[in-house]
Formats: structure tokens, sequence, C-alpha cells
């Protein structure tokens, strides 16, 4: 044996912020957009996971950092996603219908069909809406959405499978725009 | 089908090939359309960098006391949401949406309550700010076949489990802390510990287990790091249907897993501590007392002055004495500390009695006073009852071993050919002492790097028949012990070749801090 201590530092080299940055920021902020509206509010979400993992207690395997943060970012989103949500019903009362509104330049088929499509997602129960977006958007298996929802595999496959029922549901027969 | 997405959820390629496939194309675009500010990088390690320099508030003990807390917030404001509700009059959304403050607090009520009636969608909490705590039963049970807390990160729980599997080599149950990533509570067989009672007990400086257990037999008591499991302290007790309660002197500050075992059962229990039960990490040395003191040595008391009662003599120039993390106390003229030694010994002395005696070679050096050269004891390797180890240690002895020992070539012969140290120290209380195994050590490349690497790779037992020192004269082995960082204790034994065999002939221990 060596002999050298292996009392690890975990935030150091891999766990760096430089490195955490490089290797996860823009992929979260992008992940976090599916469920708020605005990048900024993506950010502050990946922001404030990036503040618990590095500021705070967590003894998080070198290597493992990605998932967590992804964790966080979920949860953190879902949390902002849920608060809209209440706005967002109540303009709907005032006004008769919860609608987002494309930009200028986003004006077209594509992003009518982006926006469908996601306010579709957003629609869906959390868990629902997470799984659709871990498994359509990010491509994770079943056994990384289970790990990373904290759910058994077998809810994996039917929180998809009825959140997919629903969007076939809501999109379904007026569909067929982008990706067909 | 996505060429990277896994086919394991077996329908979505086949029904919904096509909606999947506009998910894919829908949610990438909106994905394309996203780019994090220019400044993202400088705001986010400005708000690390406020986080990791602000002295948290909260530590980890206090963690669940805000978990509770919050919990009964919004436990009452159900309750008086059900109140208002059945009175029938507030608009709640119009309510919720009036007051900001209150969509904070309505919304989850308001989702709960919603989703309940229509599928199983309990809550994923917040990974970085819930905790799950035992107690806590919201599962999934959609599967019938699974049932997991949901709020748990599960990750880390995976890995706290494998830590503490991998690390005490007993199988994992129940829950974790994640926060920590250390296991809270974990309990196979007829043991619980009593999680009020066990604890870190600041005025002894004691771990205290406390439990039931409803099977009779022996039960071993340990405190092991969740660094690296090394055991810190152990006992034996016994307990038949009946409850237990153990105490274990303990130093230093750690993390532990307080674990109750049934030997060879792998039937435990184990909880989660933190402690810190010194302030002063240096060694003291009991100086300015005679040799023939009537007392027989400095007296250490109950407590502070010389009314208490004594609990024990230590002998003129013992060492290993840490000074308590409590305040000291005048009485009269005297101020009394309290102290513990690495054997545990625990109470209070006189400070004047107490010193960094400095050795001649290095005035970094401590001298603790387990200084036995040349002892009078000459073990010869072939017996067993005349090895009397003249100083003592914390049990379970932490030790380490040189893999080129260091041989001292002035008073002894240097030998080359060593390539298995191998030397025996016994534990204080053991019985058999040449087949006592150490129960932790480790190997060291050289002594300027001498660090800990707590992972057993070496069993110690005594050559009886001395074959293994046969070709030797003499040989001074230097092995290190690191009770107390971030000094260390290094330990030279010296052997000498003798008719019937090696002998040990001096044991030197010292200790310094770099």
């Amino acid at each position: 044996m060596d002999g050298a201590h292996t009392n690890v530092d975990l935030r150091a080299t891999t766990s760096s912020l430089p490195y955490l940055y490089d290797q996860h920021f823009r992929q979260l902020v992008k992940l976090a957009s599916m469920y708020v509206d605005d990048v900024g509010s993506a950010e502050e979400v990946v922001q404030d996971a990036f503040v618990k993992l590095l500021g705070g207690n967590y003894r998080i395997e070198p290597g493992r950092e990605g998932p967590y943060l992804r964790k966080m970012v979920l949860n953190g989103a879902r949390t902002a996603l849920r608060k809209r949500r209440v706005r967002r019903d109540h303009a709907a009362k005032q006004d008769g219908e919860a609608r987002y509104v494309a930009s200028a330049e986003e004006s077209g088929v594509a992003a009518a069909e982006r926006q469908r499509i996601l306010a579709a997602v957003r629609q869906l129960s959390d868990k629902q809406a997470s799984v659709i977006i871990l498994r359509y958007y990010l491509d994770l298996s079943e056994a990384e959405i289970a790990e990373t929802l904290g759910i058994a595999r077998g809810s994996v496959k039917s929180h998809a499978h009825r959140g997919l029922l629903k969007l076939e549901g809501m999109l379904g027969e007026t569909g067929g725009g982008m990706g067909r | 089908m996505s060429a990277n997405r896994p086919e394991d959820l077996g329908f979505d390629d086949q029904r919904f090939e096509a909606l999947t496939e506009r998910l894919s194309a829908g949610l990438s675009a909106q994905a394309d359309r996203v780019e994090p500010s220019k400044n993202a990088y400088a705001s986010l390690a400005t708000a690390v960098a406020e986080a990791t320099t602000t002295e948290r508030p909260f530590s980890n003990w206090l963690r669940p006391l805000a978990t509770i807390t919050t919990a009964f917030v919004a436990i009452a404001a159900i309750v008086a949401m059900g109140v208002v509700l059945q009175r029938g009059d507030v608009d709640l959304v119009e309510a919720a949406t009036d007051d900001p403050d209150a969509v904070m607090v309505t919304t989850p009520v308001a989702e709960a309550s919603t989703d309940a009636g229509q599928e199983d969608d309990a809550e994923v909490g917040d990974a970085g700010t819930e905790r799950r705590r035992p107690g806590d039963n919201e599962t999934e049970n959609e599967t019938g076949n699974e049932s997991r807390t949901e709020s748990e990160p599960i990750e880390d729980a995976v890995e706290a489990k494998q830590r503490f599997a991998d690390l005490t080599g007993l199988p994992f149950a129940s829950e974790v802390d994640t926060a920590a990533g250390i296991v809270v509570t974990a309990t196979t067989g007829p043991i619980r510990l009593d999680a009020e009672k066990s604890r870190f007990d600041q005025n002894t400086n004691s771990v205290i287990a406390a439990g039931q257990v409803t099977a009779g037999g022996e039960l071993v008591v340990e405190v092991r790091s969740v660094l690296d499991g090394r055991v810190l302290a152990a006992t034996t007790t016994s307990a038949a249907g009946a409850s237990f309660e153990s105490t274990l002197p303990v130093v230093g500050t750690e993390q532990v897993w307080l674990i109750v075992r049934v030997p060879g059962t792998g039937e435990y229990a184990a909880q989660a501590l933190s402690y810190e039960s010194i302030g002063d990490r240096r060694s003291y040395t009991v100086v300015r007392v005679a040799q023939d003191d009537p007392d027989g040595g400095l007296v250490v008391r109950a407590g502070p002055g010389r009314e208490n009662a004594s609990v024990a003599v230590l002998s003129p120039g013992r060492g290993g004495i840490i000074r308590v993390n409590s305040a000291p106390a005048s009485v009269g003229d005297a101020v009394w500390r309290q102290i513990i030694t690495e054997d545990g010994t625990q109470g209070w002395v006189n400070e004047y009695f107490l010193g960094l005696a400095a050795s001649p070679n290095d005035a970094e050096r401590l001298d603790i006073g387990h200084r036995v050269r040349n002892a009078l004891f000459a073990a010869s390797a072939g017996s067993t009852e005349s090895l009397e180890l003249p100083f003592t240690t914390r049990a379970p002895l932490a030790i380490g071993l040189t893999s080129a020992p260091k041989l001292d070539d002035g008073d002894f012969n240097a030998v080359s050919t060593w390539n298995e140290p191998r030397i025996l120290l016994t534990p204080e209380g053991s019985s058999e002492p040449f087949t006592g195994s150490l129960l932790e050590y480790h190997q060291v490349a050289n002594w300027a790097d001498a660090t800990v690497d707590p992972r057993p790779e070496l069993v110690f037992d005594v050559d009886a028949a001395g074959a293994f020192f046969g070709d030797l004269t003499s040989v001074a082995i230097s092995v290190e012990t690191p009770p107390y960082q971030p000094g260390w204790l290094r330990s030279h034994v010296y052997l000498e070749q003798t008719p019937t065999g090696p002998e040990i002939v001096g044991i030197v221990l010292e200790a310094w801090r770099p």
C-alpha cells in the first residue's frame, strides 16, 4: 500500500466549479427551460442547484455530480412550474384561456409546434412531464429516469405511458409538425 | 426512435412512435433556442463563493429541526385551509393570487388534492432542501412491488448504503440521511437503538449506545468513522431480552456510525452521530510530579478541585493526555482542566501538572511519556507470558508499518532483506498478546509522507518459531500510530536475535506534531 491518505476532497478538480460548469451548466439550463418560461428563470434554478452542491454540506462522489445536479434542477424547475401554474390558472380564469405568446422571430409553424408541444407537456402532472422530458429530450434510460426521480422503474413506465396517452389526446389529432 | 434513446421502455417505439418523434423534435427545438447568458458563469461563481464563505446557519443536526418546523408550518397551513374551505367563505384561487405569499403556501395543497384524485403522483421533494426522515412514509406504490421514499435523493441513498456496506461489512437496511451522506438508522435482527438516548455526551466525552435487544448474548458496540470505517472506539456488553447501555469514550471530531451488533450473525443496529469531544488536539504529559509522589502521580478527579473524588492516577511522565473542549475551572489559585487520556480515562486535573515537554532534538517534538527504551521486558518470540507492553493505547490500537522499515544502524545492524515487516503490538487488555491481531493499522511509504490509510491489508501475528526473524541479528522497526491528528505517534520497536530467537528489547513511543 502506498499509504497515501485518501481523505478525498470531493470538491477538488473534477468537482470544481469551472469543470462542473463546462460539463453541465448549459444542458441543465436547457432542461430547466422545459419547465419555466424564460432563460433567466432557468439559469436561476440551475444556479441554485450549483450553490446547493458546492456551497452545502453535500458529499457527492466525484463524477456523480451530474446526475445530482440534474435531480436538483428538475426539482427546482418543477417547483417554479407549480408556482407559475397557479398564476397561469388564475390568468386563464381572467382571460379565458392560458396561452403562450410567440415572439416575432419565432412566429411560424415551427415555433407554433414547439410551443404547442411544450404547453402540452407542461399540462401533464409533474412526474409525467419529468419522465417525458427526461426520456424524449435527454434520451435517458428507464433506469436513469427512475434514479433521477427517485421512483421505481415500473413507475417510469406507467408515468410515461399515461403521459403519452394524455399527449396523444392533446396533440394527436391536429399534430404533425416538426419531426414528422 | 432517436438513435440515442434506449429501447427499454418497450412501448414507446411502437404505438407512440410518431408522437415520441414529435416530442423529441419539439423539446429539442425548445432547448435549441435556450442559451445561458454571457455573465452566467460570473454570476454562478459569485453565488457559490458567497455560499461557501458564509457560515451556514444550520448544522447537520439542526437541519432536521428546520425540516420538522417546515412540516409543522405546512400542516398548520393545510389545517387552516381546510377550515377555510369548509366554511366556504374564501375563494382559494383568488385569495392565493391576491397575495403572492399565499400562492407559495396554497399551491402544493391545491395540486396535491387535485392529483391525488387522479393518479399516484406523490411529490418528489427538493433534493437540495428537503430531507427524508425516518417515519416519513410517502411511498411509490404504483407498481405494487416496489416501495421507496419519493423525496429521497436516491442516488445519494444508494451511495450511502453502499458506503456503509463497504466500510462496515454489514448489510445495509433502512433509512439514510443524504444531507450528511451517512446512515441515520439501519437495523436488522433483534437490536434496536434508542435514537434519543444514543448520542454523544459532551459532559463525559463519550458516545452512549442505548437500546433494546430481544435476544440474549454478547453485543459488540462500535464507533466507526463514516469517512473510512475505522473503529474509533469499541466495547462489548451483554443484554438478554432487555435494554442495554454502553458508554464509549471518544476523542476528536468525527462523523461516525454507532453500531451495535451481535457477533457473527450480521444482526445489528446503526445510527449516525457527530461529535466534537476535544478542542485542544495536542497531547500533554504529566509534569512536575515526583516519581515517589505519595499519591502515585497526578490525581484525576471527578470534578474540578481537590474535594472531588479521585477517578484515576496518572503516573509521572505519563503522556497522551488530551485537554477536553470545555472551559477550564478556577478553584482557588489553581486552574483545573477536563482531560481524557488515550485509554479513555476522563476527569479533571490541575493544569499546573500538564506540560508539553520539548524533545532534546526537536523543539516541536512532544514527548508524551510512552518512553520505555530498553524496556525491562525481553520477551522471547517463543513465549507468550512474559510480554507486557508497558504502555497503553487507545483500543482498538491504530498502528502503521513502514513498507521499508526504518533501521537504526547505530545500535543495531541494518538489514536490507526486510521485505515484509511484521511486528506485534497488542491492544491493552488482550489476554493473548501474540495471537491478538491489531484491529487497525496502516502502512506508510516513508516517514516524511506518513499519513493515515486505515485500510487493513496485513494481519499481524507473531511467528512463534522465530523463523521470520531468524536471519536477523537485531533490527529496529518503526511503526507509527496516528491517534490524534494532526500529530502522530511513532513507535520504535527494537529486536535482538538471541539463542532462543528474536527478542524485543525495547519499545519507544513518541509523539509529535508537524
